[in-house]
């Protein structure tokens, strides 16, 4: 390894230390930006009203350790077979790649709730969309301190 | 063969609610992260789970890199019948993993 490739490799990792420590606008090459995050929700959902509420993202005010933080998603809906949710996405501001997951559910969910353990490149706010069976969307959030980022330390 | 653990109601009444958890062992590999000698981590990742009662999906999604290492999933039903609950993964290869959980429903 050459004294350039070195010095490259120490910058970047003080930079991903840094910006796991200091916030998520570091700009680190691989974080992404909230556009991306607007831009799979559009992809994913078309160009419908995208409404406030309903949707209740419920993650841990501080988490030590972004590779696994433990996320609820729930939906306030009667899950009934005229009204129902059908699909909820997880989608991240500031990961490498803003899709995070998709739900599919139905009126046989009986309970529009899911909970996971998701990844998180640093200290972000969580979006998740709902889709209802009338075609309405509905989206939430909540955010979380990241102290130590997944995908920079690993 | 991956690890897989399915929490499950045995028994539920009819119309009742039930919360299903299930995990399987998996590094969930995102692509991004680099070996000792500065080598890219190929990714290798689950794209995909379903849940079948009796045969029909009842849940399904879609997993990315965003998702952590040994994927664990809380979702709920409604207990219909008695029957099966076919629990499946399968990754960015196609390749397979499932398992079972009987449920009476009195």
């Amino acid at each position: 390894m050459s004294e350039q490739d070195f010095t490259l490799t120490r910058r970047l990792l003080l930079g991903g230390l840094g910006a796991g420590m200091v916030s998520s606008a570091f700009p680190f090459a691989a974080l992404g930006e909230p556009e991306d995050a607007d831009r799979v929700i559009r992809e994913l959902f078309g160009d419908g009203e995208i409404q406030e509420g309903r949707v209740e993202v419920k993650l841990p005010p501080i988490a030590e350790n972004g590779n696994s933080v433990p996320i609820t998603v729930s939906v306030d809906s009667p899950m009934s077979e005229a009204d129902h949710v059908t699909r909820i996405a997880v989608v991240s501001p500031a990961n490498p790649l803003a899709e995070i997951a998709t739900f599919e559910l139905g009126p046989r969910a009986g309970k529009a709730e899911i909970s996971t353990r998701i990844r998180m490149a640093g200290t972000q706010r969580i979006r998740a969309v709902a889709e209802m069976s009338d075609g309405s969307l509905w989206i939430g959030s909540a955010s979380t301190v990241v102290t130590l980022a997944a995908c920079v330390v690993g | 063969m991956a690890t897989i653990r399915i929490s499950a109601p045995d028994t539920a009444a009819e119309g009742e609610v039930i919360e299903l958890k299930a995990l399987i062992q998996h590094p969930m590999e995102t692509g991004y992260r680099r070996g000792s000698r500065g080598e890219e981590i190929p990714r290798d990742i689950i794209t995909r789970f379903e849940c079948r009662y009796n045969g029909e999906v009842v849940f399904a999604s879609d997993f990315h890199p965003g998702i952590a290492a040994n994927p664990l999933l809380t979702f709920y039903t409604k207990a219909t019948a008695s029957g099966t609950l076919e629990f499946e993964w399968t990754d960015q290869d196609g390749q397979s993993w499932s398992d079972t959980h009987d449920i009476t429903v009195e």
